[in-house]
């Protein structure tokens, strides 16, 4: 058990201790924020900070209201300016003091419509403003409770048919988790499942595992690289979580958004029952793949055979949301390559009953124990191989022992 | 003391017959050669002595017992084809593969740092391994096989790619841990290596052992009636009870007729005034005797 675990640490260590580890872990949340700076960015160039004008013929303005702030930065907000005629508003436009000039006729309540007056388009952040400041005048003239409910939004609460599942559309979590597993799942699993097939083809062909499998048993050798690789994905996905609850916590602090995840039930046999046993089937071929082929960019290529089929379920992800119940949809969410996506993303959305739950589990373990148990056979097999592959013919066929190279 | 013994092993793979019925032991102190013709059998054999393979039929017992994990820490194996993480330092490569012969981190620490002193490869300990040439890799490959202090060591080609004072110096390794009362068992091709530091050898063909025992006695027993001289004046074309002579270097070989004894020829190279600077009994080489063995010629059969 304690060469087990020194497998496992320094197949980790090994990984996690190399440049591409790093590059790869700081390169997402680098583009991530990346991305929000260049929106920044874009948002900043789109702001005008001059005053807008009001000419207002409507009648329903009232200077009074302060609208509610809807720019990111203080410094973006405008000032509104109340104009008696159209003239001295345009004059104000055409010299520079205010960069719009908003018209509201008498017929506003009507049509809706406001004429604009502006040498060129005004900020996003004005028109924003301006949109904000329309609207609280607009409902200003409702009852106290209209406006709570105006201010509040409506609150959607999706029920199944048999009341079993609810999900609240304010509680993002719900519909959001299951999509997450799914994608992470496939993130997770590549880049492990990336750095295992490197770790077998690697040490098979440079004859490693022939130095290893005298301290070691093969099966040892074989689990610690599995959950060795395994976890440099794990956590590589944990330092991106970290990133992404840091940034939400900030987004909480910035816009005062108060939402806390709420783990479920469905959640939980979702982790257990189907994403668990998921790692562990596509780890085992993964390296079962490893030790039959001779080059990786030939395992690689053969793996696509499990990790493509991992992934198709997004493709079809509008179709398994408009129609959960379809028998397709549940093939998909019980077949072992399908079932970490499909699954999840029905989940989300409906209520998968639970003899499905059951059987779509029951079919990863077995899946998963099956190619464990091939994998060490294999694992046997092939590992002294050297520049050759391995049938699955072979391995299904042979009961015990390894074929030499002599 | 038998540290390894080994009796009417067999494998095979499908209809290839890779090893049959090989039996032997191996002794502590003692440096045991296993030679034999490419796809003999030699890998095989060391494999299932690792308890790599496991033998079709037959037993290995290793110091006093069958395999387990414990008695695979107290097993040093140099494999012919080098087996190191060519993306990690050389130190850390081989802090792991001590750390899984259940050796603690202080005491590889210690040992690898003399053993890389030993080797002068102490500058090369922070380099990759696929930095290294060739030579260094096998050194490399040296560190791994002794650093746990094994009782039974088993070294395939452990000379390759090294030069003539590495080579010594490996050689100098493998007799002080003989010295230490560690059984060696060494598979090679180079029979002059053979022949430097076996105690005995096992000769292996087609799977099956076909010859074994002491190197003395073998070479006796596979000694022709031949004579090496070389004399500073001139030797004389025909000597009786000579068969025939040949040059070989700076001396002469004389194959003698059935029956005659050396002394005899001696006698009578003195008495005819050849002045005799060099006169021995010629034992056939370690070559000599493999090639004869595996191409049929074989005497002792």
């Amino acid at each position: 058990m304690k060469k087990f675990w020194r497998v496992l640490i320094f197949e980790y260590i090994r990984r996690v201790k190399t440049r591409g580890f790093l590059f790869a872990v700081i390169s997402m949340p680098l583009l991530v924020i990346l991305a929000m700076a260049i929106g920044l960015v874009s948002v900043r160039l789109q702001t005008n900070t001059l005053p807008v004008g009001i000419f207002d013929q409507s009648g329903i303005i009232s200077f009074e209201i302060i609208p509610q702030e809807t720019a990111l930065f203080p410094s973006q907000s405008v000032e509104i300016l109340e104009f008696k005629t159209i003239e001295s508003g345009k004059h104000a436009v055409q010299t520079g003091d205010i960069q719009a000039l908003f018209h509201l006729k008498a017929d506003y309540l009507s049509t809706g419509e406001i004429e604009v007056f502006a040498l060129e388009k005004p900020g996003e952040n004005a028109l924003n403003h301006m949109r904000q400041f329309l609207k609280d005048n607009l409902i200003h003239l409702e009852s106290p409770q209209t406006i709570e409910i105006l201010k509040k939004g409506n609150d959607f609460t999706i029920r199944s048919y048999d009341g079993s599942q609810q999900a609240n559309m304010r509680d993002w979590f719900v519909v959001f988790f299951p999509f997450a597993v799914g994608l992470i799942f496939v993130i997770v699993i590549n880049i492990s499942g990336g750095y295992l097939l490197q770790s077998v083809v690697d040490e098979k062909e440079n004859r490693t595992m022939e130095m290893v499998v005298t301290s070691v048993s093969p099966e040892q050798l074989m689990f610690g690289k599995i959950l060795g690789n395994l976890s440099v994905g794990l956590t590589q996905l944990f330092i991106w979580l970290a990133f992404a609850v840091f940034g939400l916590t900030g987004f909480q602090v910035f816009f005062h958004y108060d939402q806390v995840p709420d783990i479920q039930p469905v959640h939980l046999v979702i982790l257990f029952g189907i994403i668990a046993p998921g790692f562990i089937l596509i780890a085992a071929l993964m390296t079962l793949v490893g030790v039959m082929v001779t080059e990786l960019r030939e395992a690689q290529q053969v793996s696509v055979l499990f990790t493509l089929p991992m992934v198709s379920p997004f493709w079809f992800a509008a179709a398994i949301l408009k129609n959960p119940g379809h028998p397709l949809t549940v093939f998909l969410s019980v077949f072992p390559f399908t079932a970490v996506v499909a699954m999840p993303l029905r989940a989300s959305t409906s209520t998968v009953p639970v003899w499905q739950f059951i059987i779509a589990s029951t079919i990863m373990w077995a899946s998963a124990v099956i190619a464990l148990v091939l994998a060490a056979k294999s694992f046997r097999l092939g590992m002294l191989q050297y520049g050759k592959r391995l049938s699955l013919k072979y391995i299904l066929r042979t009961r015990q022992g390894v074929q030499t190279n002599e | 003391m038998i540290a390894t013994e080994v009796r009417n092993i067999g494998k095979s793979f499908g209809e290839i017959v890779a090893v049959d019925d090989v039996s032997f032991s191996l002794y502590e102190g003692e440096i045991l050669g296993l030679l034999g013709p490419n796809g003999a059998g030699k890998t095989t054999t060391i494999r299932m002595l690792l308890d790599i393979f496991k033998p079709d039929h037959g037993e290995i017992e290793v110091l006093g017992g069958l395999m387990d994990e414990e008695k695979k820490d107290r097993i040093g194996y140099l494999p012919e084809e080098r087996g190191l993480y060519q993306d990690i330092s050389l130190e850390k490569c081989l802090h792991y593969l001590a750390s899984l012969k259940g050796m603690e981190s202080d005491t590889i620490q210690n040992r690898l740092n003399s053993y890389l002193e030993r080797f002068d490869l102490m500058k090369n300990r922070r380099q990759k391994v696929k930095e290294l040439s060739k030579g260094m890799q096998q050194k490399a490959q040296l560190i791994a096989t002794f650093i746990h202090h094994p009782k039974i060591i088993i070294v395939d080609e452990p000379f390759s790619a090294l030069d003539p004072v590495n080579t010594q110096m490996a050689k100098d390794l493998l007799r002080e841990e003989r010295a230490r009362g560690t059984a060696i068992m060494m598979s090679t091709h180079q029979m002059n290596q053979a022949e430097a530091l076996c105690d005995r050898i096992l000769l292996i063909a087609n799977g099956r052992l076909v010859l074994s025992g002491n190197l003395k006695e073998i070479r006796r027993c596979f000694s022709k009636n031949e004579i090496l001289l070389r004399a500073s004046s001139p030797i004389p074309e025909r000597i009786a009870g000579v068969t025939y002579s040949r040059p070989e270097n700076d001396q002469t070989r004389l194959f003698l007729k059935e029956g005659i004894k050396p002394g005899a020829i001696l006698a009578q190279l003195i008495q005819s005034g050849v002045e005799v600077e060099h006169f021995e009994t010629a034992q056939p080489t370690l070559d000599d005797i493999f090639i004869e063995v595996v191409t049929g010629k074989n005497k002792a059969a």
